[in-house]
């Protein structure tokens, strides 16, 4: 009965996100597509704190990293786009393995800590760094995802590759979720001591949540590079990171549904109609940020419960005993 | 490396380790009076300097005014920050307060984007030096190494303020009041120490102490409303280099973040001020990995 459920929520997005382009015109497009990229790196983050319980800021960096391999092989070796769109995700994994060794050691505030700062050493390296990298200015001409000759060009087309990658990713995260090594993940997050004492290698399965994160946030950066056709220093910032997590709580921990459709709520809300007020809107996104905080900590998850599945569902049954009764 | 450059970039060192110094201090008050973290702490710092500045540019105050001013204003800010942020989501978790604290810099970092839209406010977007504590000399020159005055101040004024908190919270009422609350929250309450005025004080205090670095530092760097944050991290970075929790470990790691970034950026030919940035934080991913509880923490932690 519970593994019935997610599957029917998946056909049923998947029949309404492949109608969507033939409704909506192309300017919604936009949005949805940006969505589902950083909603890609928001499953990986979702899989790192929602499940397992370890926050990191450094998601930019993975990102960036993905975006900047994509770049530098697409351009200065004139490497086919599917080709630096694998390597992308194998070095941002590799490299989210390199750093998830000495800092998962910590927790918490302490963990949130040096993960921003990694994502500060990558953003003074990108940024300082001329030959290659190309400075402050980054790189440029990166072309279209393309798979056999076959452009990824308009948006229309854009849409439905993001959201074929997503949703497999989705699939996979779920599966994942749904494994032995998923209930590991939650042992963590609500004991690291007890799911140790059960046999769970609580270092190993930490390291490859995080690792599945760097990944995942991989692939979103190459797709990034190939939509935006750059990649640059300042995108891949802090303010990225937090966005990120931010998607994640407001999508409700262990959610993973919840954290696409917060990441893209967010992007249309930031890159949609907070740019229009351009010197309120990093002020008006801040008060937007504590205000989610206060009052819906744990998300939306909860929020469609109490309101639409206790309260309309309740009247919609009252309805129906109603006219049954008759 | 001749021996004179050494020491000169020792001196500059000192200078921003002890900016480093008082952030971090800033940091563990609150940690010890209410184990948050306030990531908000940076913003501090930044906005001592901008409101000292406002205070000087329009209201045309004299130095010493507008610095008191400033220091005020920023620890009304951290009040409010209190109230209106931390107290709210207080019972929400790390992650939660994480998040809180880091929106709340972004408010605060971006606060006076919108104000500079009025007339005669723009110079608020730019970055701005503040004057030096004293004008008169400029620098002294000792056995061939250049100290510029202003330094001398920084330092000179945290080692004061540094003392002035030690007697504070080891000989005075609240002072104690607040130890012991750090000790043990419970104890604390029991004896009837109201904790959380308690808090309010270590809100006031790292206020405080965060303004007074800015206003410090402002003139030696060029500011603007965006450099809070990075300042700010570097001061966590220091508390948790010198042993997290702790005072003297604040201070201490302070200074010897302040001194070793200076060797990196003076003493690696060509890649150390161009990477300027970034050796707080390979530090920092360092010590994490070769000794977390920092240089006098004890074992157990973490």
């Amino acid at each position: 009965m519970r593994r019935a459920s997610p599957n029917k929520i998946n056909v049923l997005a998947a029949l309404i996100l492949g109608v969507l382009p033939l409704i909506f015109p192309e300017d919604f497009l936009r949005v949805l597509c940006l969505g589902a990229i950083y909603s890609i790196a928001s499953l990986g983050m979702s899989l790192l704190l929602g499940y397992t319980g370890q926050i990191s800021l450094g998601q930019a960096a993975f990102l960036g990293i993905g975006a900047y391999t994509t770049a530098i092989l697409t351009t200065r070796f004139n490497w086919p786009v599917i080709l630096a769109f694998f390597i992308s995700f194998l070095i941002s994994s590799f490299i989210a393995f390199i750093v998830g060794k000495p800092v998962l050691r910590t927790k918490g505030y302490f963990l949130a800590l040096a993960t921003l700062g990694f994502g500060e050493i990558f953003y003074v390296f990108v940024c300082r760094t001329d030959p290659i990298i190309g400075g402050l200015f980054g790189i440029g001409g990166v072309p279209y995802f393309s798979i056999a000759g076959y452009e990824f060009s308009s948006y229309v087309q854009i849409y439905y590759l993001d959201w074929a990658i997503l949703f497999g990713l989705l699939l996979y995260s779920q599966n994942i979720v749904n494994s032995r090594i998923g209930r590991a993940f939650r042992a963590i997050s609500t004991d690291e001591v007890a799911a140790s004492a059960t046999g769970i290698d609580v270092t190993r399965l930490k390291l490859k949540a995080f690792v599945i994160s760097g990944g995942y946030a991989g692939i979103a950066g190459s797709l990034l590079s190939t939509y935006l056709s750059t990649a640059q220093p300042h995108g891949y910032q802090v303010d990225l990171s937090i966005f990120i997590v931010l998607a994640v709580i407001v999508g409700g921990l262990g959610n993973l549904w919840g954290s696409i459709v917060a990441t893209v709520v967010l992007t249309w809300l930031k890159d949609e109609q907070l740019s229009r007020y351009q010197e309120y809107s990093a002020l008006i996104y801040g008060i937007i940020i504590i205000l989610a905080l206060i009052f819906i900590p744990q998300g939306i998850g909860p929020l469609k419960q109490r309101y639409i599945s206790s309260w309309k569902l309740e009247l919609l049954g009252r309805k129906f005993k109603l006219i049954f009764k008759r | 490396m001749s021996a004179i450059s050494i020491v000169q970039f020792g001196l500059v060192g000192l200078s921003m380790g002890a900016v480093y110094a008082l952030i971090g201090l800033g940091f563990t008050t609150i940690f010890r009076a209410s184990s948050i973290v306030n990531f908000a702490q940076g913003e501090f710092v930044m906005l001592g300097a901008l409101l000292t500045n406002f205070f000087m540019m329009t209201c045309l105050l004299s130095y010493l005014p507008s610095a008191l001013l400033g220091t005020l204003g920023v620890v009304l800010f951290g009040l409010a920050l209190q109230v209106l942020v931390i107290h709210p989501i207080k019972r929400a978790g790390v992650l939660i307060m994480i998040m809180g604290t880091l929106g709340a810099s972004i408010v605060i970092r971006n606060i006076s984007l919108p104000i500079s839209l009025l007339p005669k406010l723009e110079y608020l977007r730019e970055p701005f030096v503040l004057p030096q504590v004293t004008t008169s000399i400029q620098a002294i020159q000792l056995a061939g190494v250049r100290i510029s005055m202003q330094r001398i101040w920084v330092v000179g004024v945290s080692l004061m303020l540094l003392c002035l908190l030690h007697y504070f919270s080891n000989f005075t009422r609240i002072g104690n009041a607040m130890e012991s609350s750090a000790t043990d929250r419970l104890a604390a309450q029991l004896v009837g120490i109201q904790t959380e005025r308690m808090v309010l004080y270590s809100f006031t205090i790292s206020a405080a102490v965060g303004a007074i670095g800015g206003i410090l530092i402002a003139p030696i760097f060029s500011m603007r409303y965006d450099s809070g944050a990075i300042l700010g991290l570097k001061g966590f970075v220091g508390a948790v280099l010198g042993g997290w929790g702790k005072i003297s470990g604040a201070v201490l790691g302070g200074f010897v973040l302040g001194v070793v970034e200076s060797f990196c950026v003076g003493l690696i030919p060509g890649y150390g001020s161009r990477y300027q940035q970034m050796w707080a934080f390979l530090i920092l991913i360092g010590i994490l990995y070769i000794r977390p509880q920092g240089i006098i923490g004890l074992e157990e932690e973490k």
